[in-house]
């Protein structure tokens, strides 16, 4: 019990640590961030963040939070810079130098060819007086009194702010910006999409109306007329009592008409693909979208245990690409 | 004089050396300041703890200051402690020892180091720094140390500065820095509280402290009288001044090990700092007697394992 609690100690101890690491940059953050932002709203090109080691973990977080807010963002490495990678930086760009000491000699090393290039350079660190603080256009004071880490092993606090601060950063470009919710969602198109795969197809699947859908006895002229009113690249063929009979495609269409013109007046059952692919309505948007991706097929017919047609998916949908309804109101994007 | 900021990294809490006599060991000090001034960012002289401050009289600090600058000659900045019991009794110090200092025309860098409440009040400060500025050219460094103040001979209520008073004490310019001992909590309202002056350092007066969670001002150092490249060493990983690839898996296990040593000594030495300090020097002739002054008592125990783990470990 005594161990435990020692150990919590030291653990409330680091956070309390970090913690007063960022609430101290509340105090001294001032012009200069303003300026970097007004300097990055002005730029033409990216922002590319540079760090070595622990810096450079940062910098490639602060490149994704920026460029999942909008921000176009890359991540440099120094080392690779001064090998050739420096080509990707023009004059347009911003550079984000990170280094808590302002001394680490790669970082420090690829400064004049960036200014050299044109690019603007702003400092993310701990020493206003470094090599880096004074070779670049913006200092943004990192700096923290108090690392976390036993002998200083592994830079906690001084990481820690350096991280917030470029969260600070983005979230100011993001109002700048006026970034809103929409342009949020079509920066992650990925980041509903186990949300999407785990719930079932009857959440997601397009219904009633929205199912493209003929009589097998209608006329091939009628499911053309029903798939292009649905834009879905397909139809379904139902009998009486709307059992599924098969599926009409474009493609089918497209091969009937290499061997026959005159197939507008043809009854759809002589053209339909007669074996669809066909799922129930409780399994999985991911077992439909594994069907479908194994049988290269697009859309995807719903059925109850009688083939009856409850709705219809398309891989599109499925995977975030076009809005599928719920059922309710509510809409996937 | 150089009007600059404090340097950052290790502090030498520098033991004095005395001879037979009480006097101040000149071929001791030149010595030891030999063996850390390659390692040290900054000398203190006549510390409260180890370099037994409350034990020397004035003629003694006269001796250590005139002597101490002979030798250091600007190589590192010089803190000084003069506190004494009373405001005047500390106002006396300053004058005396600035008149050695310009006497000698001493260029290097020199901070005042004191611990206010040793004979002043939270109340009023301000206004007495204002005063004590005006005897004096040179800049101060505050330290704050609970239990130095709670065993002094009249202790006040209050062992430590208050931290509102300490945000009114970083607005006055020739108060550069604290050297710290206490809680982190309160380390950390102090930081809070001086956050807006840009170059106000908190070093750690604390050893054990430093070791778990460094401040990047630095540390006030016991140990580095003993093994001064190892805290050095230390020291500087934990400030990211090193040059070292820290990447690399050696690097890491290297510090790691010289933490552990410096820990281990300290669990040895924590209880008589300054008797066993002192011994351990002697035993490795850097100085020419172990004596101290009255405030330090010496333990118990006669034997000193210090000594033995010095020998053991192959440093000094």
């Amino acid at each position: 019990m005594k161990k435990r609690s020692r150990l919590l100690k030291q653990a409330r101890e680091v956070l309390q640590i970090e913690a007063q690491g960022i609430l101290d940059l509340i105090e001294r953050i001032g012009p200069e961030f303003e300026q970097a932002v007004e300097m990055i709203l002005d730029s033409k090109g990216r922002v590319i963040l540079a760090g070595i080691g622990k810096s450079g973990m940062v910098g490639r977080k602060i490149t994704a939070t920026l460029n999942s807010t909008g921000t176009p963002s890359l991540f440099l490495h120094p080392a690779e810079a001064l090998h050739g990678d420096l080509g990707v930086v023009t004059a347009d760009d911003i550079v984000i130098a990170i280094s808590n000491s302002g001394y680490t000699k790669e970082l420090v090393d690829i400064l004049p060819s960036l200014k050299s290039l044109g690019a603007k350079i702003i400092a993310f660190s701990g020493d206003s007086e470094s090599p880096l603080a004074r070779e670049s256009h913006v200092f943004i004071d990192v700096g923290v009194e108090r690392e976390a880490c036993p002998l200083g092993l592994a830079p906690t606090t001084s990481t820690t702010a350096a991280l917030a601060m470029g969260d600070a950063l983005a979230v100011v470009l993001i109002n700048r910006r006026r970034f809103n919710r929409k342009d949020f969602k079509r920066f992650h198109p990925g980041g509903s999409l186990g949300d999407r795969l785990s719930s079932k197809i009857k959440d997601v699947m397009l219904t009633g109306d929205q199912i493209p859908l003929v009589h097998k006895d209608q006329t091939v002229e009628e499911a053309i007329f029903e798939m292009d009113r649905k834009r879905l690249g397909a139809s379904l063929v139902v009998g009486d009592g709307h059992i599924l009979r098969g599926i009409v495609t474009d493609g089918d269409i497209r091969r009937s008409l290499l061997k026959r013109r005159d197939i507008m007046r043809l009854k759809v059952e002589k053209i339909m693909s007669k074996s669809p692919k066909m799922i129930d309505e409780d399994k999985k948007v991911a077992e439909a979208a594994a069907l479908m991706e194994h049988n290269a097929i697009t859309v995807l017919p719903i059925v109850d245990k009688e083939k009856r047609v409850r709705g219809i998916v398309h891989l599109h949908g499925l995977l975030g690409g076009k809005e599928f309804r719920l059922h309710g109101s509510r809409k996937i994007t | 004089m150089e009007a600059e900021k404090l340097p950052k990294g290790l502090i030498v809490d520098l033991i004095t050396p005395l001879d037979d006599t009480g006097g101040i060991d000149t071929e001791g000090l030149d010595s030891l300041l030999d063996k850390v001034l390659p390692y040290a960012e900054a000398i203190l002289l006549a510390g409260p703890q180890m370099g037994e401050g409350r034990g020397l009289g004035l003629e003694s600090k006269i001796n250590l200051l005139e002597k101490a600058t002979s030798i250091i000659q600007g190589k590192a900045p010089i803190f000084f402690w003069m506190s004494e019991d009373s405001v005047e009794g500390t106002k006396k110090v300053i004058v005396r020892l600035e008149d050695v200092l310009v006497s000698s025309r001493y260029k290097g860098m020199f901070f005042w180091l004191d611990s206010p409440l040793l004979y002043h009040s939270n109340r009023g400060l301000y206004d007495h720094y204002g005063d004590l500025a005006l005897n004096t050219r040179y800049p101060f460094v505050l330290y704050n140390d609970p239990l130095l103040i709670k065993g002094s001979k009249r202790p006040l209520k209050r062992s430590n500065i208050r931290t509102k008073i300490l945000k009114d004490l970083s607005a006055i310019g020739v108060i550069r820095g604290l050297i710290f001992r206490g809680s982190l909590t309160r380390v950390n309202n102090y930081q809070k509280a001086v956050s807006t002056r840009l170059d106000f350092r908190i070093y750690d007066g604390d050893e054990a402290g430093f070791l778990e969670h460094p401040s990047l001002s630095g540390v006030l150092s016991i140990g580095a009288n003993i093994a001064p490249r190892i805290w050095s060493t230390v020291t500087r990983a934990s400030l990211g001044m090193l040059d070292e690839d820290t990447e690399e898996r050696g690097y890491l296990s290297g510090i790691w090990e010289m933490g552990k040593l410096l820990k281990d000594m300290m669990q040895i030495y924590k209880r008589s700092p300054v008797w066993m300090i002192k011994q351990a020097l002697f035993h490795l002739k850097i100085i020419g007697s172990p004596g101290c002054t009255p405030v330090t008592e010496p333990p118990y125990e006669k034997d000193n394992p210090l000594a033995e783990f010095i020998s053991q470990h192959n440093i000094g």
